[in-house]
């Protein structure tokens, strides 16, 4: 009697492209272990939810300019001393802070940023300090960070503490057509693969890269950076600038890309072409940090937020300008906690010694001296 | 194995024949490929390439940067690429290096010497006057040491009194005259941006004054910003005040010839009849440190050049530094320079 022929017997080619299709791609990923080298900024990933973010649990360096500094993030992704596993419910005071790269604490290893210090104090004072903040968040991200924290993953803490700055009103813009939807664990699932392929897959990252390349050279010639001098704030030649051009996925405004001023955020309000265009900004995140405020009503949570100045605020002395006020008449209406880090930074003292001071050289964001200050403020604050 | 063992040593022999300076050759051949292909040797490549070609700084900065974080062990070169940040103008990173080879070798007596330039560069006086008594207590007094050290002292009495003119501004923020001297405070600190800052903050709430426009005109032409120097000239003209401080087509001239010899030395940085020009113009403009600044490069390219150091004596002569000054003329005088009566008498 002849024997029943198998699966595989019955399908010779079909069976030979699968074992083709296998060994490609175990050799991909093999490869890729080899080939595929860790670069400074591999640690951030995309975020179906919530835009990007950082890789959980993961140590090494990054770098901002020049400096090579440690980058360590705990089980949640956020920036942190060690790797370490976060329990979504605490079993302390917790606060959480939210901001972008000046919370982050670009060009700073974690302790010598303001969360840094403030976190390595609160372990006296029986209180947990957790920084979800990341390069370029603004108002949005936020939002979506926390409603995915808090709805989805069933993360609880007492405070949120959110940086506004300057630069939200052009994230506001940018992002104003990223719509993540309903939450889905598939949708988070196939993201992490993609994040793990890039990283991972020879085949993939190659693609990525050459697709990066491209994509870079054709937004850089785009928005005219390096090409033409921006009226005010220059974008800054360092590796940001590769960050800068990742936060533009959702926007599609060509004409608004290709105007250098648009790249000069710190001036917009000083600009007659973008003081309505920087009111749309400012009220987009308005809007968004209003929905945290609901988010945190019904969490139980108090919500505060800081406003910071950028250079050109200081050097043009303003610490109640129409920037401020908006925050704050928002804040009191709202019951938001509010905090200004403006005289802070702009008092008697020289403006141009106060960016030496404090600020990274040629940078808008807070050097070692900086955080120090912004930590010694926010004490008075934090503390219950 | 053991065939291909004995296979290999034969082809050896074939290649070196059996005398040692033969193999050794040949060692060192293979040494020095091997470096030359490792990526040590190509970052090192890479630095001295961007060392020389214009527009690199950044980028040499960057290169820099890795080197130290990927080979932290050493300590040879890195002491000299910190040197290299220092004058690029990466004081924190210049530190953050300094502090890195300090950590490995705490007696690099010259690094402390780097670090102390740079934290006095970012005004950390305090720290910088302890690098260098550092280097005082435990290698050797040398003049350099000690000429900075008082320099730095000096910069940071300036400070301290920079520090008690915030107090008093912010308890009497309407009186311009703490603006305009915390001004010339910068200015002497040779930190033009800031001076700039008081001086244009004084201008706007004040009105028009002379004085500060002319400090503000010279503290531009420091930080060689010739179109705001231009439009400080416009707005003397605008303002109709006649004063012979304010010599317009001289200070006209001033922008130009700056701009010119700027660009000259751009291009051709052995250029000493440019270093001398903009040493005149510093002179001119009594901002005597940027003067000896550029006649110091200009006598680092040329040493023995007699024009440098006579312009050098009059820089020192006219900023009381009267022993340096008698110093350099001596030396002029035993080479058969004649010296001016007028300027013995200003150093006697």
């Amino acid at each position: 009697m002849q024997k029943e022929k198998n699966i595989f017997e019955r399908n010779p080619g079909l069976t030979l492209i699968i074992l083709l299709l296998l060994i490609i791609i175990i050799l991909d990923f093999l490869f890729g272990l080899i080939f595929v080298q860790e670069n400074f900024q591999s640690f951030r990933i995309q975020k179906y939810y919530y835009h990007h973010g950082l890789r959980p649990n993961r140590k090494g360096y990054t770098r901002w300019s020049i400096n090579i500094y440690p980058m360590i993030t705990n089980s949640l992704g956020f920036r942190d001393e060690t790797t370490r596993k976060i329990n979504l419910k605490p079993d302390k005071r917790r606060i959480l802070f939210l901001g972008d790269s000046h919370t982050e604490g670009v060009d700073l290893p974690f302790d010598k940023t303001f969360t840094g210090i403030l976190a390595s104090k609160a372990k006296e004072k029986d209180t947990e300090i957790l920084s979800a903040a990341v390069v370029s968040y603004s108002p949005k991200i936020h939002y979506l960070i926390a409603e995915y924290l808090m709805e989805n993953k069933g993360f609880q803490c007492d405070e949120i503490y959110v940086f506004i700055d300057i630069s939200d009103i052009q994230n506001e813009l940018v992002y104003e057509n990223f719509n993540p939807g309903k939450y889905s664990f598939i949708k988070d699932w196939w993201i992490n693969f993609k994040n793990f392929s890039n990283r991972r897959s020879l085949i993939i990252s190659t693609i990525k890269e050459t697709k990066d390349k491209k994509g870079k050279e054709e937004f850089f010639s785009k928005s005219k950076l390096f090409t033409d001098r921006l009226e005010g704030n220059q974008l800054a030649e360092t590796f940001s600038t590769d960050l800068y051009y990742s936060f533009f996925t959702h926007f599609d405004d060509n004409v608004m890309l290709a105007n250098p001023r648009f790249h000069g955020v710190g001036d917009w309000f000083y600009d007659e072409e973008f003081i309505k265009v920087a009111e749309r900004g400012i009220k987009l995140g308005q809007s968004n940090i209003l929905k945290l405020k609901q988010l945190c009503d019904r969490h139980n949570i108090k919500l505060t937020i800081a406003v910071h100045p950028w250079h050109g605020q200081i050097t043009r002395h303003e610490t109640n300008g129409y920037y401020v006020q908006s925050w704050q008449d928002f804040a009191r209406t709202n019951n938001i906690g509010f905090i200004n880090l403006f005289p802070l930074f702009i008092n008697e003292e020289n403006p141009q010694a106060v960016i030496k001071k404090y600020y990274i050289y040629n940078d808008n964001h807070w050097n070692e001296k900086g955080h120090q200050k912004v930590a010694g403020k926010l004490e008075e604050n934090v503390w219950e | 194995m053991k065939k291909d063992i004995k296979k290999w040593q034969g082809n050896w022999k074939k290649m070196c024949g059996n005398n040692i300076p033969s193999k050794f050759l040949v060692c060192t051949v293979s040494i020095l490929m091997f470096w030359s292909c490792s990526p040590r040797s190509s970052y090192q490549q890479r630095i001295d390439e961007y060392q020389v070609t214009p527009g690199k700084r950044y980028e040499l900065a960057v290169a820099i940067g890795e080197y130290a974080h990927y080979f932290p062990d050493d300590v040879e070169i890195l002491p000299e690429y910190a040197e290299i940040l220092l004058t690029k103008g990466f004081y924190d990173e210049c530190i953050s290096i300094c502090d890195h080879i300090l950590e490995r070798e705490n007696n690099a007596w010259e690094t402390y010497y780097t670090r102390a330039m740079a934290k006095s560069l970012i005004w950390d006086f305090d720290g910088s006057l302890n690098d260098l008594q550092i280097m005082l207590q435990n290698w050797k007094t040398t003049k350099k040491i000690e000429e900075s050290q008082s320099l730095i002292r000096q910069y940071a009495e300036i400070h301290e009194s920079i520090q008690i003119l915030d107090k008093k501004i912010r308890d009497h923020p309407t009186e311009y005259s703490l603006y305009k001297n915390r001004g010339d405070l910068f200015l002497s600190m040779n930190e033009p941006v800031a001076a700039i800052a008081d001086y244009r903050f004084c201008l706007d709430s004040a009105g028009f004054d002379h004085e500060v426009i002319w400090n503000k005109f010279r503290a531009e032409i420091l930080n060689f910003d010739f179109e705001a120097a231009e439009q400080d000239i416009e707005q003397i003209r605008l303002s109709n005040i006649q004063d012979s401080m304010m010599n317009l087509e001289l200070m006209s001239s001033l922008i130009t010839d700056a701009r010119n010899h700027s660009v000259i030395i751009k291009n051709d940085p052995g250029n000493i009849d440019s270093y001398l020009e903009l040493a005149r113009i510093f002179t001119f403009l009594e901002i005597e440190h940027k003067a000896i600044e550029y006649l110091s490069t200009a006598l680092e390219i040329q040493p023995d050049n007699i024009q440098v150091k006579y312009h050098m004596a009059v820089v020192y002569a006219f900023s009381d530094k009267k022993d340096k000054a008698s110093k350099i003329l001596t030396e002029l005088e035993t080479q058969g320079v004649q010296v001016p009566d007028q300027l013995k008498k200003m150093i006697e």
